[in-house]
């Protein structure tokens, strides 16, 4: 159509241009003239039709083609590539380079766990002298920590990698085997200090310096960078025991081709400007490339879900290579299992059996949400707008990765209500009379009732994915804090189902005596396994917490969360200190040995004003009496039943 | 018969040299009057000229500016040049100079338009104009360097 529509357009050209020369100069020049240029432009048509036919859109199998990094993307593509450029999923992995290197690497010295480490830069190369990692080995084996000597013996080690650049920065080593290995020591981006990895997750302190050491080749490498083969082989005797690496990515990082599939036949293809033109003129999709937007909304979440999503590589369908096979637009399933627990996750990468029907783990909380970040999917898939939305709920309705700010990609306009009117128009004229809040208040934001802060990692707390209706009887028992207790610290779980029950008509849980009478928050910042405590704790930091809550009484609270034997836990708890007013200079090191950090809170406490007695009696709930604000042996009962559970979420 | 001729081709001359050095002036207001105005739109930091994603219009734009501004100068050239020197058949000298005026028009305003309803990576079809222009354009100047070439009488 496109080359019939070019050769009428040349025929009448030539008409045009001969009749209008032939009036001007002879007829031989014009004839001359007017077939010079018609065979210039049926040449120039000739040139561009074949491979414009050759090239009409056809099916392509995107698994055999080949990569062609986002240099060659922004050829075309220039603003799409800029927005990419900005996002944090660009800077996933990068090389350590000036540019790339967040941390402070100006000749500082940390000292963390009787072991003081020096970060230094010459020229453009980035060290970290720390602790020798076979030496902190022994010592672990024999019962002792580095805090045991006098002096220690440190290693210098060059930083060849990072991993992150939003939140945290991690710096990898690579070893002669190809091995990148996580160094003990990170830079939090957000507080710009450094870390021992101890306090980087949500993990109870531990002895060993290199507890959190992890292998990028193994655990990082398919999700933090594009298109990864891992290359894993065993040494072979009688060298030495242990593997070789020769991992390779299509891109460090994750690029266009993460979710675009492998560009090498687009980029071919479209070197034809006929074809350009035609596609954008008839609005045909390309098959040389995935746009997850025009792909069904199961293809499309997946995209997504091949790293926001638990899933467990199936053993038969990857190579030797450990080449991740899915392309995306490709049915995820093919490669991987989904899990909807820590139990069915054991199961399913070690192939025994499952731990039976409890459902407490790590990574869920009791009632089946997903309690971390990168389980996004499994929280979309179990909401009812995904299962049951007629209008083909995917990632793309809230989020978008060219047109959104590098912070959590939101859409424009979405982080309003508006990414819930999309579907549900009718609450926007009776918000107030549905939310029972005041129309502009944080308590008419539908995220905080249906979305809350629930998810746990990178030492905060993010909002769930799985979009509910915040049923008390989900809170009860099962750890996870209700939506309303974010906000209303100072409440009972019971005063929340009184709420529930007269507004919307929830049933009536029975509960324990705790829940009854004492502020949820409370309850779990002490009674709560360390994923809860976390959480709640992240809550007290927030600004509408705060504002629905009243802060007078936080502070001697937050004091005590500051002793919970979770690193994360204590950071969280000092960081909503420090956000109430009158504490913003408050200082703490969470990480610091025990000792230091009592004398630290002691410190503390004593600067706290005192409640009176009317401010007393605002927080019926809050377990506050005596010389101290806080009931101290309230507070005592309820650390007596926390639950210890061991608890690892290495998010 | 040749003095009528040479007497109508010098007459001719005249006035093809006139409205190329009246166009040739003209172009060069306008175009440099539009490049005034792009410098506008950069120091304003308008966004539809200056945002990542409208980069094709700012290299179109900027292009129209140049080769208008070029050509005006060029069409100048053959109004300065065409009196004194170089030997015109009367049909050549006229498509060279209906070639250089269409091409003068088409090539920068080709550009213009290729800038505006632009694709991400593609201006849009107003493009199609330039090839065209080129095109009268190398015609017209392979006349003239023929006529140059060639002895004056």
């Amino acid at each position: 159509m496109l080359v019939l529509c070019y050769s009428f357009a040349l025929a009448v050209v030539s008409l045009v241009m001969y009749l209008h020369l032939s009036k001007t100069v002879c007829r031989t020049h014009a004839a001359v003239a007017t077939l010079g240029t018609a065979g210039f432009l049926a040449a120039g048509l000739a040139w561009f039709s074949f491979p414009l036919l050759a090239d009409s859109p056809k099916p392509v199998d995107l698994e055999l083609v080949n990569h062609v990094t986002s240099v060659s993307c922004r050829k075309c593509h220039e603003s799409h590539h800029d927005s990419w450029h900005r996002s944090y999923h660009r800077s996933m992995t990068r090389e350590a380079t000036a540019e790339n290197v967040k941390g402070d690497f100006d000749s500082v010295s940390y000292r963390v766990k009787g072991v003081t480490s020096h970060m230094t830069r010459e020229g453009d190369t980035f060290f970290m002298e720390t602790l020798d990692a076979n030496w902190a080995d022994q010592i672990f084996r024999a019962g002792k920590q580095p805090s045991d000597f006098s002096q220690v013996p440190l290693k210098k080690f060059r930083v060849d990698r990072l991993i992150g650049s939003h939140w945290l920065q991690e710096y990898l080593h690579k070893d002669p085997a190809g091995r990148y290995g996580r160094m003990p020591l990170a830079y939090h981006i957000v507080e710009k200090r450094w870390i021992h990895m101890s306090g980087a997750f949500l993990a109870p302190d531990n002895p060993h310096f290199y507890a959190q050491f992890g292998v990028w080749n193994e655990t990082c490498v398919y999700c933090h960078n594009t298109k990864a083969q891992k290359n894993r082989t065993e040494r072979p005797w009688p060298l030495s025991s242990g593997v070789n690496y020769r991992t390779e990515v299509e891109e460090l990082g994750i690029a266009c081709e993460a979710c675009h599939g492998p560009g090498a036949e687009h980029v071919r293809a479209n070197s034809n400007p006929l074809r350009r033109f035609d596609l954008r003129r008839t609005g045909r999709p390309d098959p040389t490339i995935v746009n997850p937007a025009r792909l069904t909304a199961q293809r499309s979440a997946e995209v997504c879900g091949h790293c926001h999503a638990g899933a467990v590589p199936i053993p038969g369908a990857w190579e030797n290579t450990h080449r991740d096979p899915y392309t995306p637009g490709q049915e995820l399933t093919r490669f991987y299992n989904f899990f909807w627990s820590s139990p069915q996750q054991i199961a399913l990468g070690t192939g025994t059996e499952s731990a039976g029907d409890d459902p407490y783990d790590g990574r869920f909380w009791r009632d089946g949400t997903p309690l971390t970040t990168a389980l996004e999917y499994q929280g979309m898939a179990l909401s009812a707008c995904y299962q049951n939305g007629t209008s083909g709920m995917t990632c793309l309705s809230c989020h978008s990765m060219h047109k959104s700010d590098p912070n959590h990609q939101v859409s424009e306009g979405m982080r309003t209500n508006q990414a819930c009117y999309q579907c549900h128009p009718s609450y926007q004229d009776q918000l107030a009379q549905h939310t029972r809040h005041a129309a502009e208040s944080s308590g008419s934001l539908c995220y905080n009732c249906h979305m809350p802060y629930q998810a746990y990692s990178l030492l905060d707390s993010h909002r769930s994915h799985r979009i509910e209706v915040p049923r008390v009887k989900n809170s009860v028992g099962t750890g996870k804090p209700h939506a309303c207790n974010l906000c209303h610290l100072d409440k009972s779980l019971a005063w929340t189902q009184r709420t529930m029950s007269d507004w919307y008509g929830q049933a009536v849980e029975s509960m324990s005596d705790e829940d009854e009478h004492i502020s949820a928050s409370v309850v779990l910042l002490f009674k709560g396994d360390a994923r809860s405590r976390g959480v709640v704790a992240a809550s007290f930091s927030r600004p509408a917490s705060q504002e629905a809550s009243g802060t007078s009484w936080m502070p001697e609270v937050l004091l005590r969360a500051m002793e919970d034997p979770y690193p994360a836990v204590r950071y969280l708890a000092f960081r909503a200190l420090r956000s109430l007013p009158g504490q913003h200079d408050a200082t703490f090191d969470y990480l610091a040995f025990p000792t230091d950090r009592e004398l630290q809170i002691e410190k503390l406490f004593a600067e706290i004003p005192k409640l009176t007695n009317s401010d007393r009696q605002k927080y019926p709930a809050v377990p506050l009496r005596g010389e101290h604000n806080v009931d101290a042996p309230a507070i005592s009962a309820l650390t007596r039943l926390r639950d210890n559970t061991p608890v690892t979420i290495n998010e | 018969m040749n003095d009528n001729s040479d007497q109508f081709l010098r007459t001719l001359r005249q006035t093809l040299a006139r409205r190329h050095h009246a166009i040739g002036w003209i172009c060069l207001l306008i175009f440099l009057t539009l490049g005034a105005s792009l410098e506008t739109l950069h120091g304003l930091k308008v966004g539809f000229y200056l945002d990542a994603n409208h980069s094709i219009r700012r290299e179109m734009w900027t292009l129209s500016h140049a080769h208008g501004t070029l050509l005006a100068l060029v069409n100048l050239a053959f109004a300065g040049s065409l009196q004194r020197w170089g030997r015109w058949a009367e049909s050549r000298l006229r498509v060279a100079s209906h070639f250089l005026m269409d091409a003068s028009l088409l090539i920068p305003l080709g550009f213009f338009l290729g800038g505006i309803a632009h694709s991400e990576g593609d201006p849009s079809v107003g493009v199609f104009l330039v090839p065209i222009g080129a095109l009268l354009l190398f015609v017209a100047i392979l006349l003239t360097v023929l006529a140059s070439l060639r002895a004056r009488s």
